[in-house]
């Protein structure tokens, strides 16, 4: 555990439940999951498929109500919120970034870029020029730059991928929740997708929750908690001054970490 | 965004704007042509009034009297009288002709007769001071030449009329228009105009007062007037109001053409909601990634609700554009030259009331459906489709559209107006939500059906079945709007038939004599001695006021009719009835007078007679009489008590029905008289005409909601075959091949059109028969017809163009790699 994160806690979730009941018998996901995430930490969530972990990403971003329980970003209280100022936190507060469909197709890459910005309220959208400022600086700093007018069908898993996380980063929010980032890339391209967010995150101060059943992606994160069956099972904080910049950062001690927990 | 989104799909919105459009078109056109019907008939009412507000008639034969004019004159609010001035008189061309007419001269004053301006076809007025001009009607000038003329008489010729001096030359330098100058007022449709010194000279003895027209002054009524009248004149005199009564053009159509425009509406709506529901799952995935992106539920909203709204606006200012253009059409081939048409947009209200249908196809149809989806959560966006949606239908809606049905069936059995609209209702709300749950089960019965096909066929109805809802949306509007199309039609059909059969009952022969202008009795007796020519009736039609109404008169040989059949008595004994009219002051009415003004069996009715007013007996009510003229049909009084009661009014003929022998030698022999034989078969022809130009609004509605259907059916299947193709590269993965792949697609598409065809075309049917009763009134009894040429070419229509819409996108699709049909998402 970073003493960055026992300063002040970005996130606090507190006894969060949640069963689902589409199917017979109702699925627990959640059984009361209590977790915190510091300022700037970059915390990676693993566990095996059914754990809940996608599940308790949806609700940290607000997307899903639990059934019990609180969340707190940046000592907000999410599922109180009514939709407008729910949906407004969330576009100035928290970026996401998913496994696929991420893009909309209809929209070029600088336009997708840009949604953040544009559905701000009139009082706080930033003007035209303002935008562009921000998209072209981002994709500049994603190498995405001759990509600018170009559709989403028009380029690869990766370059998708960095448009979606451009995305996240747009509004400047203080929270990035990744959920199996690198799952649609091959090993190369998701290193470099890795090292672009974590990258981002620590230079400006940025926290992250990354989900992931791989733990070499994991390996980026400050913190791993390991779930299973709807419970936090394990925390193992890594340390990275061995780590080597530009490459793949050390994972071979939570590897060990997690056969011997058999997930 | 929206821009995006329409640029990369641009036939979804294009679709949704053409139904809207066409339910805009379809309102707009049916109102500006009823504008223009109504406008027509209101200046043929104007007409018929001129300028009198209302009309004082003499109930004694003599007319009214110089003290009893001055009377009238002098009411308080009368502005100005117009007395019309007439008498009978012979009238020949050639001076040694042994055939003369009773022509009755009218007396012009101001270019008019009672405030009625006279319209000249040819010519100009009589000079008033002149001593030897006239002007004479259409039908006269026709029935003249065979009174010693080569021809019609022209504007040049002369006319011999009977004097005070003897049969003395007049000059004609008109001819009226038929139904102009004093037509509406006029006791006699065989009109000779001469001018106020020509009365005060050669024709003073006579002439006679039966009518004086009142103009009243500005902001005083009629009926105000009328009141002054009865008081001044007591019973001596009648009032009648020129401008009541008129005629509504369409009136027995007008609730049918409201709910059928209401039902293609709906059927609008449910298109363009179809089309709105795939669109929106279409982009399903856009709208959660926007609400990730921070989109609050009320930003979606009104994006997705500006995109309703610009579909709306387009689709009615295109559906105004082609409304205003079909009812020019329209207008062009009913309204009759010289009269004034509709403004080019119907009107403000037309105007409006097609933008609120527009709006409404709209609010009905999407909104519901942009609203639910601009609340979807987030996540839920994100998942798929079909994860998200139920698979199969809810068993309460077979159990539903079984009662609904079984409630539709019995009220077949109903006679009351009200039970067999809701059951018409019923049966259409049964078809919509039964249908779909009968869709999968049929299509597997399909697919058994044929061999060569039957795998293709048998993946097609499975891919059917798996997309329930969407099957559902598709299959119940494409069946709903066949079945109003095909009702349409049936409709139209049982509506003419019941508009050519009133011919038959009218006329015992096989041919009617008809003339331009009244004919001495004396020529019916020269024609009958035609060799071949079995019984002959003559016919003699004239205006009176009847219990205070202007209404037609037939006055008929009951004989003939007792001796050859004809008239269909809904009411009172045909026999009883026309040995009565032949010998007693009594009446037979035709049904719309009876229902119109409440008269019955053994009503006794003021008739003005002249020896004044006295009581006839209604012994008789006919489904049909003749037409009148004012868009109603005649009272019918037997010739020998009508020339009693009415002395010369009733006089002579007008039509010679005839009871055997209408052949060649007749139609030479009445040609000699300036008369025409007509065929009854040719006056049934006429008459399925005249439906036909009345139904063909009908007919209009029936082919806007195929048109919608088609609309429908490419909609969906340019979804479907979009959003199949994940599934089709996993069959062409495992082995499916391209030519099999479109044919499935193919199959997919006719089995959706056949079986909303079918169903439509069953539904059609059933919904038409009790709507067939509900729409039978008084005269208008039409009895259910099967429309197969109207069915047959909508349910082709549609196949075709299912085969039409299949085909671009399934060669796509199949020439897609397998791949980037498996990555499609």
């Amino acid at each position: 555990m970073t003493d960055r994160t026992a300063s002040t806690p970005l996130v606090t979730v507190s006894d969060l439940h949640k069963t689902f009941h589409i199917s017979r018998p109702p699925r627990e996901v959640l059984r009361g999951v209590s977790l915190t995430v510091g300022r700037g930490e970059f915390v990676a969530v693993m566990g095996p498929s059914g754990c809940g972990k996608s599940t308790l990403l949806h609700a940290i971003g607000g997307l899903e109500p639990p059934d019990r329980g609180t969340v707190a970003v940046d000592g907000q209280d999410l599922h109180s919120l009514d939709d407008e100022r729910l949906s407004a936190f969330r576009r100035d507060r928290i970026g996401f970034v998913f496994q696929r469909f991420n893009l909309i197709s209809s929209l070029t890459a600088a336009e997708n870029i840009a949604l953040p910005l544009r559905l701000r309220g009139r009082a706080s959208r930033p003007g035209r020029t303002a935008v562009m400022e921000r998209v072209s600086a981002l994709m500049d700093s994603l190498s995405l730059h001759r990509l600018q007018g170009h559709g989403p069908e028009e380029t690869s898993g990766g370059e998708q991928q960095r448009v979606a996380i451009a995305r996240a980063l747009a509004a400047n929010p203080v929270l990035i929740l990744a959920d199996e980032p690198t799952g649609n890339l091959d090993w190369s391209t998701g290193h470099e997708v890795m090292w672009l967010i974590s990258k981002l995150c620590r230079s400006e101060g940025r926290s992250t929750v990354l989900v992931t059943h791989d733990a070499r992606i994991a390996a980026y994160a400050d913190r791993v908690l390991v779930m299973k069956d709807g419970t936090l099972v394990e925390e193992v904080v890594l340390d990275h001054r061995a780590d080597t910049e530009g490459r793949p950062p050390v994972a071979g001690p939570l590897i060990a970490r997690l056969a011997d927990l058999e997930l | 965004m929206l821009l995006r989104w329409w640029r990369a799909r641009p036939l979804q919105p294009l679709l949704n704007i053409a139904v809207i459009a066409a339910g805009v078109a379809l309102v707009l056109a049916m109102q500006i042509t009823l504008i223009g019907l109504d406008r027509q008939a209101d200046q043929v009412a104007a007409q018929r009034a001129g300028g009198s507000t209302l009309d004082v008639r003499a109930t004694a034969g003599a007319g009214l009297s110089a003290a009893q004019l001055g009377r009238a004159a002098g009411l308080p609010g009368v502005a100005a009288v117009a007395p019309l001035q007439e008498k009978r008189v012979i009238a020949r061309i050639d001076p040694n002709s042994i055939v003369g007419l009773t022509a009755t001269v009218v007396v012009l004053r101001d270019g008019g007769v009672a405030m009625r301006p006279l319209q000249l076809r040819s010519g100009r007025l009589p000079r008033p001071d002149s001593l030897d001009e006239v002007a004479v009607d259409d039908g006269m000038a026709t029935a003249l030449q065979a009174t010693g003329g080569g021809g019609p008489v022209r504007v040049g010729d002369s006319v011999r009329l009977t004097t005070e001096t003897g049969p003395d030359r007049f000059r004609v330098v008109g001819i009226g228009t038929e139904g102009s100058g004093a037509a509406g007022a006029s006791l006699s449709r065989s009109a000779v105009y001469i001018t106020p010194r020509e009365a005060a000279n050669t024709f003073s003895l006579g002439l006679r007062t039966p009518l004086v027209a009142l103009r009243a002054k500005a902001g005083l009524g009629a009926a105000t007037l009328a009141t002054g009248v009865e008081r001044t004149l007591g019973p001596a005199a009648i009032a009648v109001d020129p401008g009541r009564d008129r005629q509504a053009p369409l009136g027995d159509l007008r609730p049918l053409l409201a709910l059928l425009v209401t039902l293609a509406i709906l059927v609008g709506a449910g298109v363009g909601a179809g089309g709105v529901a795939l669109s929106l799952e279409e982009r399903r995935r856009d709208l959660g990634l926007l609400r990730l992106a921070g989109a609050s539920r009320r930003q979606v909203r009104r994006l997705l609700l500006g995109e309703v709204g610009v579909i709306a606006a387009a689709g009615s200012a295109v559906g105004i554009l082609l409304g205003t253009l079909v009812a020019a059409l329209v207008d062009a081939h009913y309204l009759a030259a010289g009269l004034a048409g509709p403004p080019w947009y119907g009107g403000g209200r037309a105007l409006l009331l097609a933008l609120a249908v527009g709006i409404g196809m709209v609010a009905i149809g999407s909104v519901p459906l942009v609203l639910r989806a601009a609340a979807m959560p987030p996540l839920a966006a994100l998942r798929s489709a079909d994860s998200a949606t139920p698979r199969h239908l809810p068993g309460w809606t077979v159990l539903v559209a079984a009662g609904l049905a079984a409630f539709g069936l019995a009220s077949l059995a109903s006679s009351s107006r009200s039970l067999l609209s809701a059951g018409a209702g019923a049966l259409l709300l049964s078809l919509v939500v039964g249908v779909p749950a009968a869709v999968p089960r049929l299509a597997r019965a399909m697919a058994g059906a044929g061999r060569w096909t039957a795998d293709s066929v048998r993946l097609a109805a499975a891919n059917l079945a798996r997309r329930g809802p969407r099957t559902t949306l598709t299959i119940g509007g494409l069946s709903l709007a066949v079945a109003v199309a095909v009702a349409a039609s049936s409709l139209v059909l049982a509506a003419l038939g019941a508009g050519d059969r009133w011919v038959g009952t009218l006329f015992p022969g096989d041919g009617v004599v008809t003339s331009p202008a009244t004919q001495p009795e004396l020529v019916a007796q020269q024609l009958e001695r035609t060799a071949g020519v079995g019984e002959t009736g003559m016919v003699r039609f004239f205006n009176l006021d009847l219990a205070g109404r202007g209404v037609g008169f037939a006055a008929i040989d009951p004989g003939v009719y007792l001796r050859h059949g004809g008239l269909r008595f809904s009411t009172g004994d045909r026999l009883t009835a026309l040995e009565l009219l032949d010998s007693a002051p009594s009446l037979v009415v035709p049904e719309d007078l009876a229902a119109a003004y409440g008269w019955r069996l053994g009503d006794h009715l003021s008739l003005p007679t002249v020896d004044g007013i006295s009581d006839a007996i209604v012994v008789g009510v006919v489904e049909h009489s003749f037409p009148a003229g004012d868009g109603r049909e005649s009272v019918l009084m037997g010739r020998n008590v009508a020339r009693h009661l009415l002395g010369p009014l009733a006089a002579g003929f007008d039509d010679l029905v005839v009871a055997g022998g209408a052949d060649s030698a007749l139609g030479a022999a009445a040609a000699g008289y300036g008369m025409q034989l007509v065929r009854v078969d040719t006056v049934r022809e006429s008459a399925d005409a005249a439906v036909a130009h009345s139904v063909g609004l009908l007919l209009a509605v029936a082919v806007v909601t195929v048109l919608l259907a088609v609309l429908a059916v490419v909609t969906t299947l340019l979804v479907n075959i979009r959003q199949g193709m994940r599934d089709l590269g996993l069959l062409r993965a495992v082995g499916l091949s391209r030519r099999r792949a479109r044919r499935v697609i193919r199959a997919e598409a006719l089995l959706l059109a056949l079986t909303g065809t079918v169903a439509g075309i069953a539904g059609g049917t059933l919904v038409a028969l009790p709507m067939t009763r509900v729409i039978a009134g008084p005269g208008f009894a039409p009895e259910f017809t099967f429309p197969a040429v109207a069915a047959l070419a909508a349910g082709l229509a549609i196949l075709a163009t299912a085969v039409i819409a299949a085909a671009l996108p399934s060669r796509r699709v199949t020439g897609t790699s397998i791949v980037a049909a498996v990555q499609h998402d």
